[in-house]
């Protein structure tokens, strides 16, 4: 006679779910479910005796009892800290994420830092003894990615406009070793939004905000958001973000179960509550394929604490992921609309009457029936070794820059008609019915009603640090270009 | 143009079935009282729980809430409900279906 599972200790079930996993003698051995990392976890068969009286229940039922006794692992625990990562590209990944906290959670220590406050998990939730990371502290409510210099994504559920203000978007918040918590933070590490770019929430899974920052991260990597399409069936993922709001943690070793839904996608991820807003990344391609959003219940209360619920690998309703192709426009690209030329073949010639920097069989630039402005261009463009000429927006670009092997040009000319500012005061706003990118009141360059090439642009500057416009021939000029 | 955006514009009945609610969530309250006291509310025609949680932390929890607006007519709204470890719940705001 089978065992009346609903009475049993979850100790037993959890016992005998994970001898399956790990092969171990003695009942069905097609396991699909095993927790790993948890105290008493080893290696081969872990240690873990089979439970005669339940040889024959199967999986999907002792799971099923398992969560009323119990958070939503499927299969194996996969959370690791940012620490035990070795592969560069995963952490490097993790360093696009971000913790959102409450004001109240940072207390500022009057010397360039603040420290985040809270409880450890373990007293927070009542955590049973068994549960990892039951001593970490527990303080983020939210996660989101960096995908542009100034913007970060985040779930729709974990701010609005009404309560952008008190959110505070902190990098950083990880596990250095295996007990220390990094929560006294760098004040240029915690940012505040500026507002929201965009932002959707309703049914068929859409989630997302998109939110600019008050200032450009400059110190942190962003990450490449799937444009069209979808991630192929069955694909790797992995998550990156504050599940029940401790230190960061990085999970994968999970797969694309469900990929129909027009809006978001199902994965047998390992999320808790705090995870909304995390990337989630195609593990092969590293590309973020959306974010976390929704997901099986975490914990329940037994007897006296509460554990995770477990899930077997394919069980469960699995976690959703609203796709990046919701919110991608708002995201500007990072392909550039690009010319490479050798600055040392550029010359000024005269066609049909105009004056043009003319490259290697290319027209470069046109400068009328102005030949010094096109002496001039060309020198500047000889001094400083443009090498790359990029646009905003072609056929009519709303903004022309140049490159010198990929960076900004450094460096300064005798004559020169420059303008300053400070790329971390800038934004693309709407003023006056036109979008343009601003300093404060004045405006750098207007792009009339294209909002995505105004964005764009912004980005671009960002990205290359420039810190000023400068012209040939104002009114007008002929030649515009950026320095770092 | 506005470039702020929170999502779209909300019907006209919105707010004050949105208020309906708020005030059915009573502090100690159960998901399962909450859910009780919207149903006999009325105009109501059905709530049910939206499956799985949203993993904020705390989670919500998300009730999809069927109103008559008009005879005839009927809307469903979406309302968060924070789902504290101790199984009560708060208010946390509302948004379409």
């Amino acid at each position: 006679m089978a065992a009346d599972i609903s009475t049993m200790d979850p100790d037993l079930l959890l016992q005998e779910l994970r001898a399956r996993a790990t092969g171990a003698e003695g009942g069905p051995p097609e396991a699909a479910v095993a927790i790993a990392g948890a105290p008493g976890a080893a290696e081969g068969s872990g240690g873990f005796d089979r439970v005669p009286e339940l040889a024959e229940i199967s999986d999907e039922d002792l799971a099923d009892a398992l969560r009323l006794g119990q958070k939503v692992i499927y299969g194996t625990d996969d959370r690791q800290d940012v620490y035990q990562v070795a592969d560069r590209r995963l952490r490097r990944d993790a360093a696009s994420v971000v913790a959102l906290v409450n004001p109240s959670s940072l207390i500022d220590n009057g010397d360039g830092t603040s420290t985040l406050t809270g409880q450890t998990l373990g007293v927070r939730r009542n955590l049973c003894a068994s549960e990892p990371f039951r001593d970490q502290p527990s303080i983020a409510f939210c996660s989101g990615f960096l995908v542009d210099p100034s913007i970060v994504v985040t779930a729709a559920h974990c701010v609005d406009v009404g309560t952008l203000a008190d959110v505070r978007f902190v990098f950083g918040y990880e596990m250095s070793n295996a007990t220390t918590a990094m929560t006294r933070i760098p004040n240029g590490e915690i940012y505040r939004g500026r507002r929201i770019l965009g932002r959707a929430i309703g049914n068929q899974g859409t989630d997302w905000c998109v939110v600019q920052l008050d200032r450009p991260v400059l110190n942190h990597p962003y990450v490449q958001v799937r444009r069209t399409g979808k991630i192929p069936d069955g694909a790797g993922v992995h998550v990156i973000g504050h599940p029940s709001g401790l230190p960061k943690k990085i999970a994968g070793n999970a797969t694309v179960r469900d990929n129909t839904p027009p809006r978001y996608f199902v994965a047998n991820l390992d999320t808790y509550g705090g995870n909304s807003g995390s990337p989630v990344f195609h593990s092969g391609t590293h590309v973020a394929e959306g974010i976390l959003v929704r997901g099986e219940t975490d914990y329940v209360t037994v007897g006296s604490c509460v554990r995770s619920n477990v899930c077997p690998a394919n069980g469960c309703r699995g976690e959703d992921v609203t796709r990046a192709t919701e919110f991608d426009e708002l995201v500007p690209r990072n392909q550039h609309d690009v010319i490479p030329f050798n600055p040392a073949n550029a010359r000024v010639v005269s066609a049909g009457g105009r004056w043009k920097i003319e490259v290697d069989g290319m027209w470069l630039l046109d400068f009328a029936g102005n030949q010094s402005e096109a002496q001039r261009a060309l020198a500047i463009i000889q001094q400083y070794g443009f090498n790359a000429q990029c646009f905003v927006g072609r056929p009519n670009p709303s903004m022309e820059f140049y490159l010198v092997n990929g960076q900004a040009p450094r460096g300064s000319m005798p004559g020169e008609d420059c303008i300053g500012f400070d790329p971390a005061n800038l934004e693309a706003t709407y003023v006056a019915g036109r979008w343009k990118v601003v300093e404060g009141n004045h405006w750098l360059l207007d792009f009339d009603q294209e909002q995505h090439e105004a964005r764009q642009a912004l980005s671009y500057i960002l990205r290359y640090q420039f810190r000023s416009i400068c012209f040939v021939g104002r009114p007008g000029p002929s030649l515009t270009y950026f320095k770092g | 143009m506005d470039e702020v955006t929170n999502g779209p514009a909300q019907p006209p009945w919105a707010a004050e079935l949105d208020a309906q609610v708020a005030a059915a969530v009573r502090p100690g309250s159960t998901l399962r009282e909450v859910a009780d006291r919207i149903r006999s509310q009325s105009g109501v025609r059905s709530a049910t729980l939206r499956e799985g949680l949203v993993k904020t932390d705390p989670p919500i929890v998300e009730l999809l809430v069927e109103y008559e607006v008009d005879p005839g007519q009927h809307a469903t709204r979406v309302h968060d409900l924070i789902l504290a470890p101790d199984g009560t719940v708060t208010w946390a705001g509302d948004h379409p279906a």
